[in-house]
């Protein structure tokens, strides 16, 4: 199969597996009261779509390894929910005005809603991974909670690390710390959790998991700092407000190299617009950062190392994918990886 | 005096050169990747780039990224394994996946499958439970013994049963997904199934299908024994009555991996 015809199976993948997850979600959120201050709220991000890229990686590696889809669809919808949960609770936490084209939930709904229909999303999410045991058994669906357990664990802690850095105003961050924060926030829900989840239910629990760690964290850093890169240079379609990374002050990989690589002067002038609320960061200010960005190189080098994470996640898929029969499914893991830079969205 | 004839060719033949290995930079994308233990026989965590990243500064990048990456990873893998172990005197199972070995990891999965069966027990009670019929066969069993019957196999012709209840045995050796088609009307004693085809005959067929005879209180049995190895598809055949040859019915399994 042509490279050209492998980027093309992505997005029409992304559809399908995306359409049946998004169809078994829907039978998970309940439509009754109180739906206006809850059920309707909590139904709104699922609603606008996405990418589905975390219950697809999930549904297709359970398939590589020859498992049914029904098999591994609780799973994905459970991915899915807990995706969206977290997503609620991350715009509030970083002052997020869209998501997905659209106001963030919290500009609709005021925070306190907000944060309660994140903890119902959240909470919602664990019922499709207890109607796994009717679907693969007990013994599959305990393991999968516990890989649940662990993956909320890691996400927790990535994403308070982020936030601590922002809370005590860090800056004096190197690449490998954006790294390791990537690899909890990011990764183990982005990719990780699903292919190993995926891989469980496929093998019956009869697979070294580890090789999922590293495949799942290369693909899962190189999504996040393309994601990174859009905001600053995507048009509208990207979804999200443009430089709304630099507004939050977000220690992106492309601002860790501008204040290792500015002047004295314009790292002070970088740590005093990181210290203000975000209200009080200017355009004028924005603008500047996203300037100096260009003229040190910080987008460029960006894009080198997402090159290389890249590769290292092709490197990494071979190593485990490799001895498995040729499937759609596997062509399709195989070209998420190229697709992380390829998509606008 | 001793000659040596051995001739001298010193003289004659022109020194070369070797063939150079390479004739140009190597700048195989390859190298900046972990090898695998597999390939290197070396243990995974000491997995990092194999270096030779090129000279030019876009390669360098990629390199350091692709290196940090690496080195990134691992630690974080170990910190995982130090934290699972950590934990493991309290009942949480090591987040990489791997059983820990030894008696108490095999007492480990005894345990979970007894707890498996027991779970399937539960759900097949619970079937039970709902079926009125099976409640009064047990609380009546005089009377379930007659109604069985009835249900059972009823009568049409002479020597004619009409099946309504058949048994069927799977004998498979490894996981495979078998969904049966068997469509016969009528059950005579003499009743064989021919071996069943696949729609692609380079597959081979299923040969070993037996139709045990049913009693007036036992159904009728299907044994179908799957080799290890036969390929996923469908495989059909006839059902034909031994004595004429007359085809009765049809057998129709699907299996998938």
């Amino acid at each position: 199969m042509s490279t050209r015809a492998i980027a093309d199976l992505v997005p029409e993948m992304l559809r399908e597996y995306g359409d049946i997850t998004r169809h078994a979600l829907k039978t998970y959120i309940p439509h009754r009261s109180p739906y206006r201050y809850l059920y309707g709220p909590l139904a709104e991000y699922p609603n606008r779509g996405g990418k589905m890229m975390r219950p697809s990686l999930c549904i297709a590696t359970a398939r590589t390894f020859g498992a049914p889809i029904e098999e591994s669809l609780q799973t994905a919808v459970a991915i899915e929910l807990l995706h969206n949960a977290l997503l609620i609770h991350d715009d509030i936490e970083d002052q997020s005005e869209e998501r997905r084209g659209r106001p963030t939930l919290h500009l609709l709904h005021g925070v306190p809603l907000a944060v309660n229909a994140g903890d119902g999303l959240s909470l919602l999410s664990l019922r499709p991974l207890i109607d796994n045991q009717t679907k693969i058994g007990p013994h599959l669906a305990l393991r999968i909670l516990e890989e649940t357990e662990q993956m909320a664990r890691e996400s927790a802690e990535g994403q308070a690390i982020e936030l601590g850095w922002r809370w005590d105003n860090v800056v004096d961050l190197e690449d490998r710390d954006y790294l390791e924060m990537v690899h909890k926030k990011t990764c183990w829900l982005g990719s990780i959790y699903p292919c190993r989840v995926g891989a469980i239910i496929g093998t019956r629990n009869d697979i070294d998991l580890e090789p999922f760690i590293r495949f799942g964290f290369f693909l899962g850093a190189a999504f996040q700092i393309q994601d990174d890169l859009l905001n600053l240079v995507a048009d509208k379609r990207y979804g999200k407000e443009r430089n709304g990374d630099i507004f939050e002050g977000k220690r992106t990989l492309m601002l860790i190299h501008l204040l290792r690589e500015s002047t004295e002067d314009e790292r002070d002038r970088l740590a005093r617009f990181l210290k203000l609320p975000r209200e009080r960061r200017t355009s004028n200010e924005v603008s500047w950062i996203r300037n100096r960005m260009d003229v040190y190189g910080s987008i460029d080098y960006t894009r080198q190392i997402t090159h290389g994470l890249a590769g290292a996640a092709l490197h990494e898929f071979f190593l485990i994918f490799t001895g498995l029969p040729d499937s759609r499914d596997k062509q399709f893991i195989e070209g998420l990886i190229t697709w992380v830079f390829e998509r606008t969205t | 005096m001793t000659i040596d004839e051995t001739p001298d060719n010193s003289a004659s033949e022109r020194l070369r050169r070797p063939e150079p290995q390479r004739t140009e930079p190597t700048r195989n994308f390859q190298t900046y990747w972990r090898q695998g233990s597999a390939e290197t026989g070396q243990p995974a965590d000491a997995a990092m780039p194999a270096g030779n990243p090129g000279s030019g500064p876009r390669d360098n990048v990629i390199a350091s990224g692709v290196e940090l990456g690496y080195r990134v990873i691992d630690e974080q893998i170990k910190q995982g394994q130090r934290f699972a172990k950590q934990f493991s005197g309290a009942g949480v199972t090591d987040p990489l996946g791997r059983g820990s070995g030894g008696a108490a990891d095999f007492l480990g999965r005894i345990l979970r499958s007894y707890s498996d069966m027991g779970a399937l027990w539960m759900d097949l009670l619970r079937a039970a439970a709902s079926d009125p019929m099976l409640i009064n066969s047990v609380l009546n069993p005089t009377r379930a013994a007659s109604g069985g019957e009835a249900r059972t196999a009823k009568h049409t012709r002479e020597g004619t049963v009409e099946i309504q209840n058949l048994y069927i045995e799977i004998v498979c050796p490894e996981p495979t997904e078998v969904a049966i088609d068997f469509r016969c009307p009528a059950y005579t004693p003499d009743l064989v199934v021919l071996p069943l085809h696949a729609m692609d005959s380079d597959k081979p067929a299923l040969k070993e299908i037996t139709l045990m005879p049913g009693s007036k209180n036992v159904s009728p049995r299907l044994r179908v024994v799957i080799p290890a190895g036969q390929p996923p598809d469908s495989y059909t055949g006839t059902v034909v009555d031994a004595n004429s040859g007359e085809p009765q019915g049809t057998l129709s399994i699907r299996l998938s991996q």
